[in-house]
C-alpha cells in the first residue's frame, strides 16, 4: 500500500509538471495554430528567474511568484508581437512562425546560460525542505505543492475555457477564426494573450520543477519533449487532454522504470516512443476534441 | 443607422473582386443585393464587416468611417454580419453561441435582455438553449446565426444568402422575423440570389455584376423591368 | 557536361586541395570539420530547403553512419569495404523505416516525430554499453587503410574534399532533372504538384532516403576525423545548428547551404574573443531576422547586391513566334463521334449532405463544354470528382475505356486530364519556365530512358515550354520569378502548364474570374485554339458574357442534379434554368433572351 501511495505521489508530481507544459503548448497552439518549440526553454527560464528572485534577491515567495510568472509571460508576449504576428499578417508560409520560434528557443537557452551559468542551481521549496504528512501520505512538501498547484491551474483553466465568455471566445477562435472575428473577438489580442499565457504556464512549470530536481540549463528540451508528448497522447483539443496525457505519461514512465528489465537511462524513451506511436496511429490523442462532424 | 459605401474596392489576395463600388442604405431601410455568382456580393459584405484586409474606399456608419477598422471595432460600432453558410460554433451550445454574439454588447443593454429578445424572435432556439449547435437542423442553425448577430444589438444587419438550402417553411419563418426586424427600424442589407425572395423583403435593390453595380432602383422599378435574366447572364449592359 | 563546366569543377577541386597545403595542423583539422558540416548542410538543404520536409532526423543519420561503420569495422572486425556497405545498408533500412510512416505527417507533426527519432538514437547510443561505448563513445581505433593508402592526415583531407564535391555534384545533377523540379513543386504547393502528375508520396520517400543516405555516408567519413565518436556530437544542438545554417544561408539553394555553413562555422573561430561561446544566441537571432526580413538568406542578399551592381545587360528579344504549331501531333480519339469522357450516375455525399446526385453527361474531343449553375449546385464538387480529389464517390467517369473515378490526382493527370485552379496555384520558388515544365512531368516520368537521353529530353522540353509560353505571350517572362506576374499572367501560365502535358482534356475552374476585358479576349482565343487541336475543354464559369460565345454546349446544375443540357443560348433561355438562378417570379414576367 505504501508502495502504491509513493507511486501515486511520484506520478502526481512528475505528471503535474508534464501536464502544465502540455497545457502551455495547448493554450498557444489552439487559437494561433502555431507550435511553440520555445516553451521548454521558457520553463527553464521560469526556474532560473525563480532562483534569482528567491535565492539571490531573497524576495518572499508571494512577491516572487508574480514576478517570475510575469517575466515568462512577458517573453511570450514579446515573441508573439515581434516574431509571430508580423509573419502571420504578411502571409508568410505557415511553417515560418514555427521556424522563427526555434530561433527564439535558442536565444532563450543561450540567455539562460549567459546569466545563470551551466552549473545546476539549488532551489528551495516554498514549503520548506522537510517532508509533509497529509493523512496517510508522507512526501516531500514540494510534491504536494506541485500536485496542488497543478490541480488549481487545471481547475482554473477548465473553468475559464468552458464557463467564462472570454474563455469561450478563445476557444471560438480555434473552432472558426472567421466567425470569431465576426462576433467581435479581437483576433490580434487573442494571439498575444495565448502566447503570454503559454509563457506564464511554462514558467510556472519550470519553477515548480526546480526544487525537485534542481534547475539545470539543460532542463528545457526534455521538458518540451515530455510536454508535447503528453499533449499528443492526451488529446490536443482540450484542457483535460493535457492533464490526462501528463499523468499517463508519468505513470508509464514510472512503471517502465520499476518493472521493465532495461536500464533506467531508457526511461526517456517512453515519451519518445509514445509520441511517435500516437502521431502515426492516433494523432488526435486519447480524448477527442469536441467538434461535431 | 445609415450605411454608406463610397468607392469601395476589395478582394482576396491580388484580385479585386469589387471595384469602386458605391451604395447607401438609409436608416430603417431594407436593401437587397442581387446578382450572379462571383459578382462580388459576399465579398462586399465581408469587406463591410472588416474581415477582408484588402480594402480601399470609405465605409460610413452614420458619420463614422470604419473602412480600416478591424472586425471587433465594427461590431462595437453597430454593424453585424450573418455570414454565408451560417458558421455557428458547432461544439458550443446555443446559449454559448448567443453569449459570444454579445461580446461587444454596449451598456445599458444587458445579456439577459438580449437573450430574451432573441428567444422571443426564435422560440425554437429557447427550446434548444443547451443543445450543441452542431446538432441543430440547417434552419435552426440559420436562426442561431441570425440570433447571434442580433445579440450585439446592431443597428445595421448584413445577411449573406440566409435562405440558401432551407426548407420553405423555415424560409417563411425567417422571412417573417426579418420583416419584423425591419419594421422595428433595423437597417438591413441582404444578399440574395433569388430575386423574388429579395424583392419581397426589400424596398430597394442593387444588381451587381462583375464587381460593379449595373442597376439600382426601388422594388417596383425593378419588377417593371423585364430582361432581368439578360442582365443576370450579363448578356448586355442595361440602358 | 560541357568543357567549361568540367574545368570549373577541376578548378574548384584544385583550389580546395591547394588550400590544404597552406594550413597548419590545427586549421587543417578545422577545415575538414567544416567541409563535413558543409556537406551535411547540403544534404539537409535538399531535404528541407528544396523538398520542403522539416525533419530533425538528419544528424541522427550522420551519427548512424559514424557509429555503424566503427562498430562493424572495429568491434566486429569487418574489412572496411564491407563495413562501409553494411553501414550503408543499415542507413538505408532505417531511412525507409522513418520515411514511410512520415508520409502521414505534415508540417510540425513531421518535425516532432523526427525529433523524437533523433533523441531515441542518442538514448540508444548512450545506453548501448560495450557495443557503443555508452556516454564515452568509442575511441582509439585506427585510421582505415584502403588499397594500401592510409586515410589519415592529408589523405583523409583529400577524401573529405572528394566527399564534399561528390555530394555537391549529385545534388546539382538532381536539380537539373525533372525530379529536382518535382521536389520544389511539392515544397511550394503539393496539391497542384499532384494534379500535374507528380507522385508526391513516392517523391517524398526518395528524397528522405536519399538525403539520409548522404548524411549516413558523411557520418562514415566523420568517424575517422578524430578517430572518436560519442553520442553528444550527434545531438539536437548540432541539428539545430545545421538548421540555422541552412536558413541563414538561404534555404533552397546549394550556395545558400554552403555560405550558411561556412559563415556559421567560421564565425566562432574568427570572433572567438569577442563573443565568446555564446555565438548560438546570435545565430538564433540571425534566424529570426532572416525569416522575418531576408527569407532568401545570405545568398539572397548577395544576389541582390550583385544585381544592383550589374548594369542592365540588354536581354536579347526572344524570337517572336507566330501562333503555335505543336511539334508533335495532338492525340485524336479513335472514333470521332464517340465521347471522350462519359460520366454516369456521378454522386457524392459529405456526411448527410448530398453535393452531387446522379449526374450524367458526355464530353467530346475538341468540344468546349460549360458547367453552370447557382451557388452550391455542385459544380466544383463534380469538377473535383473528375480530378481525383475525393477517393470515394459513386458512379462512373470513363476516359475512352478507362475508369477514372477514384484515381488519385496524379494518376488522373497521367491519363491525360489536366486541371487549372480558380485562384492561381503556381510554384512560387520556380521560374515561369520551370512552372511550365512541371506540367510536363508525366512526359518525363512516363518515358523509360537512360540519363543521356533524359538530358536531351530536358532540352527538347525546355524548347517546347518556351514555344508554349510564346503562345500565351509570356515568353519574355520565361526566367522571371512567378511572384512578379500579374493575376492574368498567372492564369495564362497555368494554361501553359496544362498544355505541355499534351492532355486529352483540360478542365478550367472559373478561368474568367478576375480578368480584364483584354485578357478575357486572349483567354477566349487560347481556349478556342485548344479545342481546335482536338483537346476537350470542360469549364466551370459564371461569366455568361464570356461563356456564351465560347462554349459549344453547356450543362446546368442545380441542387446537385443536371437540369439542362444544350447549346448555351438554349440553356440560358430555358425557364427551369432561369428559375434556378432568379426565382419563380421572373419567369412569369417572361424575361428571356
Amino acid at each position: 500500500m505504501r508502495d502504491f501511495v509513493e507511486l501515486m505521489v511520484s506520478v502526481g508530481e512528475a505528471g503535474g509538471i508534464y501536464a502544465l507544459v502540455a497545457l502551455a503548448f495547448l493554450v498557444t497552439l489552439r487559437p494561433t495554430g502555431v507550435f511553440n518549440f520555445a516553451l521548454g526553454e521558457w520553463a527553464g527560464l521560469g526556474a532560473f528567474v525563480g532562483i534569482a528572485a528567491v535565492v539571490w534577491l531573497r524576495l518572499p515567495y508571494l512577491v516572487a511568484l508574480p514576478l517570475i510568472v510575469g517575466s515568462t509571460a512577458l517573453v511570450g508576449w514579446v515573441s508573439e508581437r515581434f516574431t509571430v504576428r508580423p509573419l502571420i499578417e504578411h502571409d508568410a508560409p505557415p511553417l515560418s512562425p514555427v521556424l522563427a520560434l526555434l530561433g527564439v528557443m535558442t536565444m532563450t537557452h543561450e540567455g539562460i546560460v549567459f546569466f545563470f551559468g551551466t552549473s545546476n542551481q539549488f532551489a528551495p521549496s516554498p514549503l520548506g525542505a522537510a517532508p509533509l504528512q497529509l493523512g496517510p501520505i508522507v512526501a516531500p512538501s514540494q510534491s504536494f505543492l506541485v500536485i496542488g498547484v497543478t490541480a488549481a491551474v487545471f481547475a482554473g483553466a477548465w473553468y475559464f475555457f468552458e464557463r467564462t465568455v472570454w474563455g469561450r471566445a478563445f476557444e471560438a477562435v480555434a473552432v472558426d477564426r472567421f466567425a470569431a472575428g465576426l462576433v467581435g473577438v479581437n483576433l490580434r489580442l487573442t494571439s498575444t494573450l495565448a502566447f503570454a499565457a503559454g509563457g506564464a504556464i511554462a514558467g510556472l512549470a519550470g519553477l515548480l520543477q526546480s526544487p525537485l530536481t534542481s534547475a539545470s540549463y539543460l532542463m528545457g528540451l526534455p521538458l518540451a519533449v515530455k510536454g508535447f508528448s503528453a499533449l499528443v497522447i492526451g488529446g490536443m483539443g482540450r484542457v483535460e487532454g493535457a492533464l490526462l496525457g501528463g499523468l499517463l505519461l508519468a505513470l508509464l514512465e514510472r512503471l517502465v522504470l520499476r518493472y521493465a528489465p532495461i536500464p533506467s537511462g531508457y526511461a526517456i524513451g517512453v515519451p519518445l516512443l509514445l509520441l511517435i506511436l500516437f502521431l502515426l496511429v492516433r494523432p488526435t490523442g486519447l480524448l477527442p476534441s469536441k467538434t461535431i462532424r | 443607422m445609415r450605411l454608406a459605401v463610397r468607392n469601395l474596392s476589395a478582394g482576396y489576395g491580388p484580385i479585386d473582386v469589387i471595384r469602386g463600388l458605391s451604395l447607401a442604405v438609409e436608416t430603417g431601410e431594407t436593401v437587397a443585393l442581387l446578382g450572379p455568382n462571383g459578382a462580388g456580393k459576399s465579398t462586399l459584405l465581408a469587406a463591410l464587416a472588416g474581415v477582408l484586409r484588402r480594402r480601399s474606399g470609405e465605409v460610413w456608419l452614420d458619420d463614422r468611417n470604419v473602412a480600416t477598422a478591424p472586425p471587433h471595432v465594427i461590431v462595437a460600432a453597430g454593424l453585424a454580419l450573418v455570414p454565408e453558410g451560417r458558421r455557428v460554433f458547432a461544439p458550443f451550445t446555443v446559449y454559448d453561441n448567443l453569449r459570444l454574439g454579445a461580446l461587444r454588447l454596449a451598456a445599458p443593454a444587458t445579456l439577459a435582455e438580449r437573450l430574451d429578445y432573441v428567444f422571443g424572435l426564435f422560440p425554437r432556439l429557447r427550446e434548444r438553449e443547451w443543445q450543441l449547435a452542431g446538432r441543430l437542423s440547417g434552419g435552426e442553425q440559420q436562426m442561431l446565426a441570425i440570433g447571434r448577430a442580433l445579440m450585439s444589438n446592431p443597428q445595421v444587419l448584413l445577411l449573406d444568402e440566409p435562405f440558401l438550402g432551407l426548407a420553405p417553411m423555415i424560409v417563411e419563418e425567417i422571412r417573417r422575423v426579418l420583416r419584423s426586424l425591419a419594421q422595428g427600424g433595423l437597417t438591413v442589407l441582404l444578399v440574395e440570389q433569388k430575386i423574388d425572395m429579395a424583392l419581397a423583403l426589400a424596398q430597394r435593390a442593387y444588381i451587381i455584376v462583375n464587381g460593379r453595380i449595373v442597376l439600382d432602383g426601388t422594388t417596383a422599378e425593378i419588377r417593371e423591368r423585364g430582361n432581368l435574366s439578360r442582365i443576370y447572364f450579363a448578356l448586355s449592359e442595361p440602358d | 557536361m560541357t568543357v567549361r563546366l568540367g574545368l570549373a569543377w577541376l578548378g574548384g577541386a584544385a583550389l580546395l586541395v591547394g588550400t590544404t597545403f597552406l594550413l597548419d595542423d590545427y586549421t587543417a583539422d578545422l577545415f575538414r570539420k567544416m567541409l563535413l558540416t558543409v556537406t551535411l548542410a547540403l544534404s539537409f538543404n535538399f531535404l528541407f530547403g528544396i523538398a520542403g520536409q522539416l525533419a530533425f532526423s538528419h544528424v541522427a543519420f550522420y551519427g548512424i553512419g559514424a557509429y555503424t561503420i566503427v562498430i562493424l569495422a572495429y568491434h566486429f572486425g569487418w574489412p572496411l569495404p564491407l563495413a562501409f556497405l553494411g553501414a550503408l545498408a543499415i542507413g538505408f533500412v532505417l531511412a525507409l523505416t522513418v520515411a514511410v510512416p512520415s508520409l502521414r505527417l505534415e508540417g510540425f507533426f513531421l518535425a516532432l516525430a523526427s525529433l523524437a527519432f533523433a533523441q531515441i538514437f542518442t538514448v540508444v547510443m548512450v545506453q548501448g554499453g560495450e557495443v557503443t561505448g555508452a556516454a564515452d563513445g568509442i575511441s582509439g581505433y585506427a585510421s582505415p587503410t584502403v588499397l594500401g593508402i592510409r586515410f589519415a592526415g592529408q589523405n583523409y583531407l583529400f577524401a573529405v574534399i572528394g566527399l564534399f564535391l561528390a555530394t555537391l555534384a549529385i545534388l546539382l545533377a538532381i536539380d537539373r532533372t525533372y525530379f529536382g523540379r518535382a521536389c520544389r513543386a511539392i515544397r511550394d504547393n503539393p496539391d497542384p504538384a499532384a494534379a500535374m502528375g507528380i507522385n508526391v508520396a513516392r517523391t517524398k520517400i526518395i528524397v528522405f532516403v536519399l538525403s539520409s543516405m548522404l548524411a549516413t555516408i558523411a557520418g562514415m567519413f566523420y568517424a575517422y576525423a578524430d578517430n572518436y565518436v560519442n553520442p553528444f556530437v550527434f545531438d539536437l544542438d548540432y541539428m539545430f545548428l545545421l538548421f540555422f545554417m541552412v536558413v541563414v544561408g538561404g534555404s533552397g539553394r546549394h550556395e545558400g547551404a554552403v555560405i550558411g555553413a561556412v559563415v556559421l562555422f567560421a564565425l566562432p573561430e574568427l570572433l572567438g574573443n569577442v563573443i565568446g561561446n555564446r555565438h548560438m544566441f546570435f545565430y538564433g537571432l540571425f534566424v529570426v531576422l532572416a525569416i522575418l526580413f531576408w527569407p532568401d538568406g545570405l545568398a539572397g542578399i548577395i544576389d541582390r547586391f550583385r544585381a544592383a551592381l550589374r548594369t542592365k545587360a540588354a536581354n536579347p528579344a526572344p524570337i517572336a513566334r507566330p501562333a503555335l504549331v505543336p511539334t508533335a501531333r495532338v492525340p485524336t480519339p479513335p472514333h470521332a463521334d464517340a465521347p471522350l469522357v462519359t460520366v454516369r450516375g456521378l454522386s457524392k455525399r459529405f456526411g448527410g449532405i448530398v453535393a452531387v446526385d446522379g449526374i450524367d453527361f458526355e464530353l467530346y474531343a475538341g468540344e468546349i463544354l460549360g458547367i453552370i449553375g447557382p451557388n452550391g449546385a455542385g459544380k466544383t464538387t463534380t469538377f473535383n470528382l473528375i480530378a481525383g480529389v475525393f477517393p470515394s464517390a459513386a458512379g462512373s467517369v470513363r476516359l475512352r475505356d478507362t475508369e477514372i473515378l477514384g484515381l488519385s490526382p496524379h494518376d488522373v493527370a497521367a491519363h491525360g486530364i489536366i486541371r487549372t485552379y480558380q485562384h492561381n496555384r503556381l510554384f512560387a520558388g520556380l521560374t515561369v519556365l520551370d512552372n511550365v515544365l512541371i506540367g510536363a512531368h508525366t512526359r518525363f516520368s512516363g518515358s523509360r530512358i537512360g540519363s543521356g537521353r533524359l538530358a536531351r529530353l530536358e532540352v527538347e522540353m525546355r524548347r517546347e515550354a518556351f514555344d508554349i509560353l510564346s503562345l500565351v505571350q509570356l515568353a519574355d517572362q520565361a526566367e522571371a520569378d512567378v511572384r512578379r506576374l500579374s493575376f492574368g499572367q498567372g492564369r495564362l501560365l497555368e494554361i501553359a502548364r496544362a498544355l505541355i502535358g499534351r492532355p486529352s482534356v483540360i478542365m478550367f475552374d472559373e478561368p474568367a474570374a478576375g480578368l480584364a476585358p483584354a485578357e478575357l479576349e486572349r483567354l477566349g482565343e487560347i481556349i478556342r485554339w485548344i479545342s481546335g487541336h482536338g483537346i476537350a475543354v470542360l469549364l466551370i464559369e459564371h461569366d455568361m458574357n464570356f461563356l456564351l460565345p465560347l462554349a459549344h454546349r453547356a450543362i446546368v446544375l442545380n441542387f446537385g442534379r443536371k437540369i439542362a443540357d444544350g447549346t448555351p443560348a438554349t440553356v440560358c433561355a430555358d425557364p427551369m434554368v432561369i428559375d434556378a438562378y432568379l426565382g419563380a417570379t421572373v419567369q412569369a414576367q417572361g424575361g428571356t433572351a
